[in-house]
């Protein structure tokens, strides 16, 4: 039995750059999409969001402007810069290093 | 970072925009949830509680951009006054505080820094010294061995010549004269001083030039201005050097102008070894300048060999040095330093018991706003955010207090030197005006004290607010609190009461000190000095050194007249001793040789003081006559000379016979008992009426030719130059006038010199001035130790109120219950009462015992007690112990007025 999961501090910033590769979304979106393509099984409060898209936008990574979405309403989209996607290429593979270092650490302890 | 600060300013837009941003965010959760069936409203509560804590995350995505430490810092700054605002009484009670220790800890500091630390306005002031001869007892002329810090003239020629050690040497001698002005004369202060003076010390004339070694001579009659005394005296006149001024009757001309920093001196002439009289042994002051690049030791060593040659004595190697060199800031400092460190002890004591108090004040505030602390840490507050906002409370709280404390210390600096600064006539001391503190015109207000203060009131705000901060911040007391009611803080509670017993123990040996130096200091001043100084002015005329004695007699018979002719006049005269003056005047006009006692006995002759006094002189001060009559002018040709005793004379010589109209055997013949006056204390207040006899001038003046033709000497030209007026050259004059004696001030400056061009009004006061001056000292030290001991027991019984409020704070529902369950008023008094009651006895006890080891530090400045007396412990004791359970009796009285219902109500 798998418990709910807590981002793993840090890897925020992962998740969102990621998940903006496919397109611009707003933030409320980008929660939806992290909690279905992960079955759900990641909870992300969704206030807890902001600070981390607003501390995106101050290093340049991503940009926000103000949109409508398919229901007609206003919301603010965040899409990835060309520094973003770098540095989500940079982030990715940090954390395949960390993932195989952590796997590599667990197997050999088996 | 410069992104950042583009968006610092554009942050009204970015906080509109978040919110805007949130809100669409919570518009389309909402109809996410409405997808699930749900009402509306159903919907919204869901997307609300999916997002989280509102505020948290406006507040942590605003710190992303913003200068986060310092916008928190303003809104903690402008909440902090909101909260303080809220409280005024809370509020007071602590500026009060701390105004109080911050301003003492200023104020005694800007003393410690201008009169300990900052160095001597001249190059290398440590470099300037003095030779010390250790004279042993053998060869002294007291017959104890002794520290001599001068040498006589020929032997500063001979060191001069000699020393290789030393760079510049000079002599210093104070001197006084008359500055004769267009319409007025005045007395004015300064040294004669060697021509090497001004080089030693690099000090550089405004205007002109020092003196040059062939002007050191008695014939040279230059002089060197102080640039305040050009200021006051020729109106600040650039074009003076080169012209004549006139001293004492002769023209000087001023060679140059020295800048006012060069000491309180207003004149300088050069100094010749002519200038000293002749037939005394003199004493000169001699200051020196080590030679560039040697040290101290080098130059010592060199010294002392060159003493032991001088003396002609064998140098033995290891023993104690008999030639030293001091330094001569040294000097000037080491009579105080013992005194001011004594003080900031003091006041470091006194900020400590702040701190601590105001500590225990915000606890106590504290316990008060569980409530508000626990809704915000409900509403997301960090714990460290908390804390800060404490942090930030105290820091304004001290800042205000900091200000308070730098005007109070403005203050206090003003009321020190004016205690410190003493007007007294030459008679009573030194030559100048004259100061308890030395260099007491530099003590100042300056960049550096502020900055002194600043910090001492960070510190203290940082100190004092961090046990709160963490203690109220704590989350798990948080929790504590919003189940109880109020914090359950049990240890705090005992380190604040062995706090405030602590600061009790500590502020009683102050006001224990300061008892007994106020109980002296009255003692001093309500003693009977055994004259009338009220309506009486005090003047001291001043006579140019070489007029003859019977010059001198005559002008102050002439003036004496013109006085008592003046309109408001009642009686004058004059004097050669005033009272209290401590001038013990060996008088040639003696050896009163009394009947009726054994010879044995009349070792007492010995102590008969002897004054001479212009007939009125008595009368003006307001001596009462006990018997006989007064003396007058008629007395001075009669056969016996008439004379005044006092009544201690009188009743030791006569015992119960009458003395008036007995003839005593004097040395000079048998003199008349005119009359008997009261006993007055002539050589000081605090020393015991002597034994007294009252003689004519005209009268001492005719025994000493007549002494000189015994001798078979003749009288010398124009007679005894010294008499009278002494090596001062003055005579103390006391008029009583109806109202205030100081509106005759000027009509009597202006009879002077119109009986005499040369003459002078020197210390021109009122006589209870001069008679209040002389316990100048003591008043001193009693108002600055009475201020210290009152500030520590104010804020020592602001210490237990704090603790005790925080008690029945803490106590409230419990007295809820005892008082719904039949407690009476009295017994819940009592019961607080109580708990303050052990408080003030502990800390009484410890603070009597300390004092009683500790006062006896001060036992050299009391007069009258000692500083074991018993009257004062038992005095302060009582009133301190009333204080103390006052400030107990207004808690508990709060504690008795709580309405059960609501203190039950209260959680």
């Amino acid at each position: 039995m798998v418990d709910k999961l807590d981002v793993i501090q840090g890897t925020l910033d992962l998740l969102i750059l990621r998940t903006l590769q496919w397109g611009p979304q707003h933030g409320h979106g980008i929660g939806q999409v992290m909690r279905a393509r992960t079955d759900d099984l990641l909870q992300v409060e969704h206030g807890s969001l902001y600070p981390a898209l607003h501390r995106l936008q101050r290093e340049g990574w991503i940009r926000a402007d103000w949109g409508v979405t398919e229901n007609n309403q206003q919301a603010k989209f965040y899409r990835l810069t060309a520094a973003g996607k770098k540095q989500l290429a940079i982030e990715e593979s940090r954390w395949k290093l960390f993932v195989k270092t952590v796997s590599r650490l667990l197997r050999s302890q088996e | 970072m410069w992104r950042r600060i583009l968006w610092w300013f554009r942050r009204k837009d970015h906080e509109q925009d978040l919110d805007a941003e949130i809100r669409s965010h919570i518009a389309l959760e909402t109809g996410e949830q409405m997808k699930t069936g749900v009402s509306a409203e159903e919907a919204e509560r869901a997307a609300r509680r999916t997002f989280g804590s509102f505020s948290r995350i406006t507040e942590e995505t605003r710190d992303v951009w913003r200068f986060v430490q310092f916008e928190e810092f303003c809104q903690d700054c402008r909440y902090a006054f909101r909260a303080l605002l809220h409280n005024p009484g809370f509020t007071a009670v602590v500026v009060l505080t701390l105004t109080l220790g911050i301003g003492a800890t200023t104020a005694i500091f800007s003393v410690v820094k201008a009169v300990l630390l900052e160095p001597l306005p001249y190059k290398q002031p440590d470099r300037i010294v003095r030779i010390v001869e250790n004279v042993p007892a053998a060869e002294s002329f007291r017959g104890i061995a002794m520290r001599l810090p001068a040498m006589s003239p020929e032997e500063f020629e001979w060191w001069r010549q000699k020393t290789k050690t030393l760079s510049h040497m000079a002599v210093t001698m104070p001197q006084s004269r008359t500055l004769m002005l267009r319409d007025t004369n005045v007395r004015i202060a300064g040294s004669r001083v060697s021509a090497a003076l001004f080089p030693m010390y690099a000090i550089t004339p405004v205007l002109g030039r020092g003196f040059s070694a062939d002007e050191e001579r008695s014939d040279a009659h230059v002089v060197v201005l102080s640039a305040g005394a050009l200021q006051r005296y020729f109106g600040g006149n650039p074009g003076i050097v080169s012209q004549t001024i006139t001293m004492d009757e002769q023209a000087y001309t001023v060679i140059g102008v020295m800048p006012d920093e060069f000491g309180d001196a207003a004149f300088w002439t050069p100094y010749t070894v002519g200038t000293t009289r002749e037939g005394t042994v003199t004493f000169v002051s001699v200051t020196a300048r080590l030679a560039d690049g040697l040290s101290m030791e080098a130059a010592a060593a060199e010294i002392n060999a060159l003493g032991h040659q001088l003396r002609e004595a064998p140098f033995k190697p290891g023993a104690a040095p008999r030639f030293e060199l001091s330094r001569v800031l040294d000097e000037i400092v080491a009579p105080v330093r013992p005194a001011l460190q004594v003080l900031v002890v003091a006041v470091g004591v006194i900020l400590l018991i702040v701190c601590a108090n105001v500590a225990n004040i915000l606890l106590t505030h504290g316990s008060k706003r569980q409530a508000e602390i626990a809704t915000r840490q409900a509403l997301g507050a960090r714990r460290g955010r908390l804390g800060r906002q404490m942090l930030t409370e105290s820091v304004v709280l001290a800042g205000i207090g900091g200000i308070g404390g730098i005007v109070a210390a403005y203050g206090g600096v003003v009321l020190l030197k004016m205690l410190a600064t003493v007007q007294l006539p030459a008679f009573f001391g030194p030559i100048r005006p004259t100061s308890l503190l030395p260099r007491v015109g530099e003590i100042t207000i300056d960049p550096v004290v502020l900055a002194f203060a600043v910090v001492t009131t960070m510190l203290a705000g940082v100190a004092f607010g961090l046990a709160p901060a963490l203690r109220l911040s704590n989350p798990q007391e948080v929790a504590a609190a919003r189940n109880s009611g109020t914090f359950k803080i049990t240890g705090p509670t005992h380190t604040g009461r062995v706090l405030a017993a602590a600061q009790l123990a500590l502020a009683t040996p102050l006001l224990v000190a300061a008892g007994l130096l106020l109980h002296s200091f009255v003692k001093l001043t309500t003693i009977d000095p055994g004259f009338n100084a009220e309506n009486v002015l005090y003047f001291d005329l001043v006579l140019p050194e070489d007029y003859t004695a019977e010059r001198k007699l005559a002008i102050a018979d002439e003036l004496d007249s013109r006085l008592r002719s003046m309109p408001g006049v009642i009686a004058a005269g004059f004097t050669d001793g005033p009272p209290l003056s401590n001038r013990s005047s060996a008088r040639p006009y003696g050896g009163y040789d009394p009947p009726y006692k054994e010879p044995r006995e009349k070792t007492q002759t010995q102590q008969i003081e002897q004054r001479s006094v212009s007939p009125g002189y008595l009368r003006a001060l307001g001596v009462p006559l006990v018997a006989g009559r007064w003396l007058d002018e008629r007395d001075r040709t009669m056969r016996a000379p008439a004379i005044l005793v006092s009544r201690a004379y009188a009743r030791y010589y006569f015992e119960d016979r009458d003395p008036v109209g007995t003839l005593l055997p004097t040395r000079s013949g048998p003199a008349l008992v005119a009359g008997v006056v009261d006993d007055v204390r002539l050589n000081g207040i605090d020393k015991d009426a002597p034994m007294a006899g009252f003689v004519d001038p005209h009268l001492v003046l005719e025994f000493a030719d007549d002494e000189l033709a015994k001798r078979g000497r003749k009288r010398g030209e124009g007679g005894n130059r010294h008499f009278l007026t002494g090596m001062s050259g003055t005579l103390g004059y006391a008029v009583r006038v109806n109202g205030d004696p100081l509106a005759i001030a000027a009509g009597v400056r202006r009879v002077i010199r119109e009986v005499d061009s040369s003459a002078a009004a020197d210390s021109v006061m009122r006589m209870e001035d001069v008679v209040s001056n002389t316990n100048a000292q003591p008043r001193f030290y009693a108002v600055l130790v009475g201020v210290f001991g009152a500030i520590a027991a104010a804020v020592a019984g602001i210490g237990i109120y704090g603790v005790l409020s925080y008690a029945v704070a803490q106590r409230t529902r419990e007295i809820g219950i005892r008082v719904a369950l039949g407690a009476r008023r009295g017994e819940v008094v009592g019961l607080i009462m109580r708990q303050g009651a052990i408080l003030v006895a502990a800390g009484l006890a410890i603070g009597l015992a300390g004092a009683a080891a500790l006062t006896r530090y001060v036992s050299g400045m009391l007069f009258g007690i000692t500083a074991m007396d018993i009257s004062t412990y038992i005095a302060v004791a009582a009133a301190f112990a009333l204080l103390a359970l006052l400030a107990c009796f207004i808690p508990a009285l709060r504690a008795a007025r709580l309405d059960p219902l609501a203190a039950l109500r209260h959680n």
